[in-house]
């Protein structure tokens, strides 16, 4: 990994990456979210890149998550424009219940309509996937598929690991 | 792009909502930092609704959804699916402290409310398997609580668990030693032995005993059933992927509960005299985990009348009649709510 970061400091040329996704939880739950990447370093086989994403899913009678992240990744040419691609992330979710009415019943056994404020949860993530580049009437793009591990925390004085799709593009900004 | 990435969208939205999942209505209850959810299905313009206390502790209500003897029963009566706190696809962040009896209780109670509350006061039978049969016990045993009930069934239930304990590990050494008399995978069913010998204060908290019955075909008496995916549809593709439930948190759940919350103490047994409603008990006769002598215990400690007591013997069953004769066990199931509804 040293020498491949001392041969991208070759090239510090700043290139900044704008796109969206199809983002699902579980496999099938669907979602979206909007990314932003920023090549921080590259050569010709490797990249350094800073990512944020904002985000949104929907596991119906479950609930929907909205999450904002920030991703630290690496990029690595395997042939021609395919790149293998890894990331680390921080972020926050926030889950609200999906699919139905809450309701609280009091000590007096009436029943109200509960809020439904949601659960906060901080979310760190691994993803890892294939991207390809691609120009698409001159427009440099990048089109990716990552599957992503992240977690949600807490969850009933627990960890909850979850499992994500993410498959999109990105183009890159002049 | 843009309309290729709409369309699938829109499918996996339509497809989702059309599965059998997504049938009738479907809220939370809410209660000291638990979300609940609470699937409601079948004939509710009935008038009559079984409540199902699922098993485990930490197990899940949702994935029996589907069931054919659910769905056989949704035909009559409306079934109320309902994940206990902390458990399968509850949600929220509710505290260890109330991983209790008396928490779990109280939630129920606050169920069989908001049941009454939206549907304009139900019959309601309360159906509880295994764990959920301690819940629903503890719940009849107050007068008041039990007046919101029409009928108790319980399906293999744990009210004294330091006495299925006892017959629990009577059984499974039974079977070791049958099974290493007849030469069959001796070098495991010995360990078996060994294991109980070196743990003599056994307790059914310790997860290697759930290994040994299921191994021994505790839970389902004919191992081959879990291979159909109509009789036993717990990890289908449906289930796992296109469900409302949440497969890894209800495992996730599930491990954080069975750590955390010990109920191999529990002994209902005397209180059981309180219970003075029509009462069915529904017993596999080869249960392992809590053996078929305990259907007897509770037919006796239960203090309803003669008259208003039934036992249905599920003879090709385990501990989950439900799975594995369906047909008898909603048969049984409808003959004595039509008798007492």
């Amino acid at each position: 990994m040293c020498c491949f970061a001392s041969a991208a400091q070759n090239d510090t040329s700043v290139v900044h990456y704008a796109g969206f996704s199809y983002f699902s939880e579980g496999g099938f739950y669907p979602g979206f979210a909007f990314n932003y990447e920023r090549t921080l370093l590259a050569n010709k086989t490797f990249e350094m890149t800073a990512a944020a994403r904002a985000g949104s899913y929907f596991h119906y009678r479950n609930h929907t998550g909205v999450f904002i992240m920030i991703q630290s990744g690496q990029r690595i040419r395997l042939y021609k424009n395919l790149f293998y691609e890894h990331y680390l992330g921080i972020g926050y979710l926030h889950t609200f219940l999906n699919g139905g009415d809450a309701y609280y019943v009091d000590a007096a056994g009436q029943v109200h309509k509960a809020s439904n404020g949601g659960n906060p949860h901080f979310m760190p993530s691994v993803s890892f996937g294939l991207s390809y580049n691609v120009d698409v009437l001159k427009y440099p793009l990048r089109v990716f598929a990552r599957p992503m591990i992240f977690w949600q925390i807490p969850f009933n004085r627990s960890e909850l690991v979850q499992y994500g799709f993410e498959i999109g593009t990105n183009v890159r900004l002049k | 792009m843009k309309k290729l990435v709409l369309t699938g969208l829109l499918f996996l939205s339509i497809s989702c909502q059309d599965d059998p999942f997504y049938d009738g209505d479907f809220f939370y209850l809410v209660n000291k930092d638990a979300q609940m959810p609470v699937s409601v299905r079948g004939n509710t313009s009935s008038g009559i609704f079984i409540i199902f206390l699922h098993g485990g502790p930490g197990g899940t209500a949702l994935q029996k959804i589907g069931l054919p003897a659910f769905n056989d029963l949704e035909q009559s009566y409306a079934m109320v699916f309902w994940d206990q706190r902390g458990s399968g696809s509850s949600q929220g962040n509710s505290s260890d402290k109330n991983l209790t009896l008396e928490q779990f209780v109280e939630d129920l109670d606050k169920l069989v409310d908001l049941i009454r509350n939206k549907y304009n006061s139900p019959a309601i039978f309360l159906m509880g398997h295994s764990w959920g049969g301690c819940v629903g016990t503890a719940y009849l045993t107050h007068n008041a609580r039990q007046a919101k009930v029409r009928g108790w069934i319980e399906v293999d239930g744990a009210h004294n668990n330091p006495k299925a304990d006892s017959l629990s590990l009577q059984w499974v050494t039974e079977r070791a030693a049958s099974q290493i008399a007849i030469g069959n995978n001796t070098a495991f069913w010995s360990y078996v032995l060994d294991w109980y010998s070196e743990n003599p204060n056994f307790t059914s908290d310790q997860i290697e005993h759930y290994t040994f019955v299921e191994k021994a075909n505790g839970y389902i008496y004919d191992a081959a059933l879990k291979r159909d995916p109509e009789k036993f549809p717990d990890y289908s593709f449906d289930y796992i992927f296109r469900s409302p439930a949440n497969v890894t948190a209800a495992l996730t759940n599930y491990n954080h509960v069975i750590k955390n919350f010990i109920i191999s103490d529990i002994d209902l047994s005397t209180e059981m005299k309180n219970i003075t409603l029509p009462s069915l008990i529904v017993w596999g006769e080869y249960d392992g985990i809590i053996p078929y002598p305990m259907a007897q215990h509770a037919f006796e400690s239960i203090g309803t009348t003669k008259a208003a007591k039934r036992l249905l013997t599920l003879h090709h069953s385990a501990h989950n009649g439900f799975y594995e004769e369906p047909e008898i066990f909603a048969a049984g199931v409808r003959a004595f709510i039509e008798e007492f509804k």
